[in-house]
């Protein structure tokens, strides 16, 4: 990594936090255009680019017309964000010791020469970002896969795309259900063995790596008792342990969350003026309390999305599920520079798609956030 | 039962609560009476116990912390203070009902105004939806909201101070209730709106004829509105008396004390403002062996120190204090 490399990033770093600054008209427009290019590209690799551009223009203009003042000002921040972790991704690579071809038998320099121009894998960090982004931009495409002979970057993470997805959803779904149940419960029951008993679990939760609850429930579900599939991918039976293992984590953060905001909402005036009104309490919980009681943990689900994602890598490598996590895994083993990129992309756009609907989860759910222009945000 | 019963009777009633520096008497031995029809005013320093006893009459003391240890409460001639929470549920929000202090904080800003209107109406009457929004129209026509229906879709972060007391004072009458609890409904409000807010209450009460209970301690708010006022210091009443007696001539120290310590507008150019000496108590659950006021009282004697004086009618009016002083010695005459 040199000099001007670690200065480019820097830069790149300055001019993220600058978005923060940017006044809101521009960020109007900004927003706009982010989206115009993320859509273009992100739809370019499945689709032509006439397809992709009338998609894009058509996302580009809801954004402008109806996307809400905290959702573009995320947006203006997150895809120029992609870019810069796209070069901060390149450099580590690059820094990390070896390359794709340095365990290849015949490693002539010609050789090595003409399998770099092949690939597009330049000796420097920076000409192989800007390689790879004139590839993707222009041809719409990951990349060639360099350890896997005749396949491009897409071929390989399509199919597991799915099978993360659905993992991780799935996962997400759980650690709300458990923590905000937990939580809720907790901070009802405020100093209860019941508030006790959840805050246990959650520091449980908290202080376990994923792979080590994994491997727990591989022993006693798996080994034990019997009942669950060891590892592998197919039925409902082989999504159970794995989802657990990734939720258990951020369903410990939600049900504190969870809990925290019970007891302050508890406590707010309009509880006691709703009992006030004769409401019974399971009403007042219901309807009074829990919307403000949840908006921390919906603001935590973005996080949590990309907690469950990146936690993925190692689960489904310890369940033997083919998701996206072991092209990680083998990617960066293997100095398979495009797969990690591909992998990296993916992962932050979900990422990025995920914080956008918990900006507008958001907004819906906090109606003093709609009638803000984009000024006050 | 007649119609002079008073409406509200709450007897040597005492409440304490669980707090972490241990137990605390916060009101001890209050009884009063609110008639039909009457606005009565409870005038009391923060910590004198005047939120308290009325969070008591509507049972909604903080449990487990808080409850009930002593006395009685009846509300319209049924003993309430020991009833079980649904039919106090019951009561509330349609008998009784209570307007509070900060209009911003107790109406809840994630619903909208009809949806925490219309649902006194859904579960106190079981009114259907399109009914109970039409009853909410017309109240909130009557507390001087102008475009009630647009008002219904709005949020309370979109409504002003005095709008929001307004909707909650709407919120309070939907079902008609016999006594209405303000407990300090002003305070948080511009001196205009504040007037606006008085003024709506007075023509309520007349349109109405609803028993208020009105908490504040602000004395110029109960000579304007105010039938009767109890004056409460250390979780007891020190002097019950007709509001313009009480102004004119109090006849409890502590009243005293706390009108010279208040501005007004009759008083010559010059008039000195007097500051109480001295805290408050610490309300503990000690045995008390003195008058509770006596530590900062300008008419002490020996004999204060010797017990705690009753609070005892007034000789020949229709007033009652809880002090052993000459009545001459304190006040105008």
């Amino acid at each position: 990594m040199g000099p001007k490399e670690v200065v480019a990033l820097l830069v790149g770093l300055a001019l993220l936090v600058g978005t923060v600054f940017l006044p809101p008209r521009p960020t109007r427009w900004v927003s706009a255009l982010c989206v115009f290019a993320a859509a273009f590209v992100g739809f370019r690799i499945a689709l032509s680019p006439a397809a992709s551009a009338v998609i894009a223009t058509g996302l580009a203009l809801a954004a402008f017309a109806y996307l809400p003042a905290l959702a573009q000002r995320r947006v203006v921040f997150l895809v120029p964000a992609m870019v810069v972790l796209i070069f901060a991704t390149t450099l580590l690579m690059y820094a990390a010791p070896g390359n794709p071809f340095a365990n290849e038998r015949v490693a002539t320099p010609t050789v090595e020469a003409a399998l770099r121009a092949k690939y597009g894998v330049p000796k420097s960090a920076t000409d192989f970002f800007f390689v790879y982004m004139g590839r993707l931009i222009r041809e719409g495409t990951l990349g060639p896969s360099i350890k896997v002979l005749g396949r491009s970057v897409e071929d390989l993470l399509l199919p597991a795309f799915p099978v993360s997805v659905s993992l991780g959803l799935f996962a997400i779904l759980l650690s709300v259900a458990i923590g905000a149940s937990l939580g809720v419960i907790a901070g009802l029951k405020k100093n209860s063995a019941a508030d006790y008993a959840s805050m246990a679990l959650a520091l449980i939760g908290v202080s376990f790596p994923n792979f080590l609850i994994g491997a727990g429930l591989m022993v006693v579900f798996a080994i034990w008792l019997g009942v669950l599939p060891v590892a592998g991918w197919g039925g409902y039976a082989h999504l159970v342990m794995p989802a657990i293992a990734l939720a258990l984590p951020s369903a410990a953060v939600i049900a504190r969350l969870a809990r925290g905001g019970v007891v302050e909402v508890m406590q707010q005036d309009y509880i006691r003026a709703a009992r006030a009104k004769g409401l019974p309490e399971s009403w007042v919980v219901v309807r009074h309390a829990l919307r403000g009681a949840l908006t921390p943990v919906v603001s935590y689900l973005g996080p949590a999305a990309a907690t469950t994602m990146t936690g993925s890598f190692v689960v489904e490598v310890l369940f033997g599920v083919p998701g996206m996590g072991q092209w990680f895994v083998k990617g960066a083993v293997n100095r398979d520079y495009s797969v990690v990129l591909g992998t990296a992309i993916v992962y932050f756009g979900m990422i990025i798609v995920f914080n956008l609907l918990v900006d507008l989860a958001y907004v819906w759910l906090d109606p003093r956030l709609r009638t803000q222009k984009a000024g006050d945000a | 039962m007649t119609s002079s019963d008073p409406l509200v009777e709450v007897s040597d009633l005492a409440v304490e609560f669980h707090t972490p520096r241990g137990l605390v008497r916060a009101v001890d031995g209050v009884s009063f009476q609110v008639g039909r029809g009457e606005i009565l005013g409870v005038v009391g320093e923060s910590g004198s116990g005047k939120s308290v006893t009325s969070l008591a009459i509507l049972g909604l003391l903080e449990r487990p912390s808080g409850r009930i240890t002593r006395g009685s409460i009846r509300f319209d001639g049924q003993v309430i203070s020991n009833l079980d929470e649904r039919k106090l549920r019951r009561l509330r929000g349609d008998r009784m009902s209570m307007i509070f202090q900060d209009p911003l904080t107790s109406l809840n800003p994630y619903l909208t105004i009809e949806e925490q209107l219309v649902e006194v109406l859904e579960f106190h009457r079981g009114t259907p939806r399109a009914e109970a929004r039409q009853r909410c129209l017309e109240l909130l026509t009557q507390v001087g909201i102008s475009e009630p229906a647009e008002r219904l879709k709005s949020h309370p972060h979109q409504l002003s101070g005095g709008m929001r007391q307004r909707v909650c004072i709407a919120m309070a009458l939907l079902c008609d209730p016999s006594l209405l609890i303000a407990d300090e409904p002003t305070t948080m409000l511009d001196v205009t709106i504040q007037a606006q807010i008085l003024e709506l209450v007075r023509s309520l009460r007349k349109t109405r004829e609803m028993s208020i209970l009105f908490i504040t301690h602000d004395l110029g708010v109960i000579s304007e509105l105010c039938d009767r006022v109890i004056v409460m210091y250390a979780g007891r009443v020190v002097e019950e008396a007709p509001t313009a007696e009480l102004l004119r001539n109090p006849k409890h120290p502590y009243t005293e004390a706390l009108l010279e310590s208040t501005p007004r507008l009759d008083t010559p150019h010059g008039g000195v403002l007097r500051p109480i000496p001295g805290l408050p108590p610490r309300l503990g659950t000690a045995p008390v062996t003195e008058c509770t006021f006596a530590p900062r009282c300008r008419h002490v004697r020996p004999q204060c120190r010797e017990g705690e004086p009753r609070l005892l009618p007034l000789e020949g009016t229709t007033r009652s204090r809880r002090c052993i002083a000459p009545p001459e010695e304190i006040g105008a005459d």
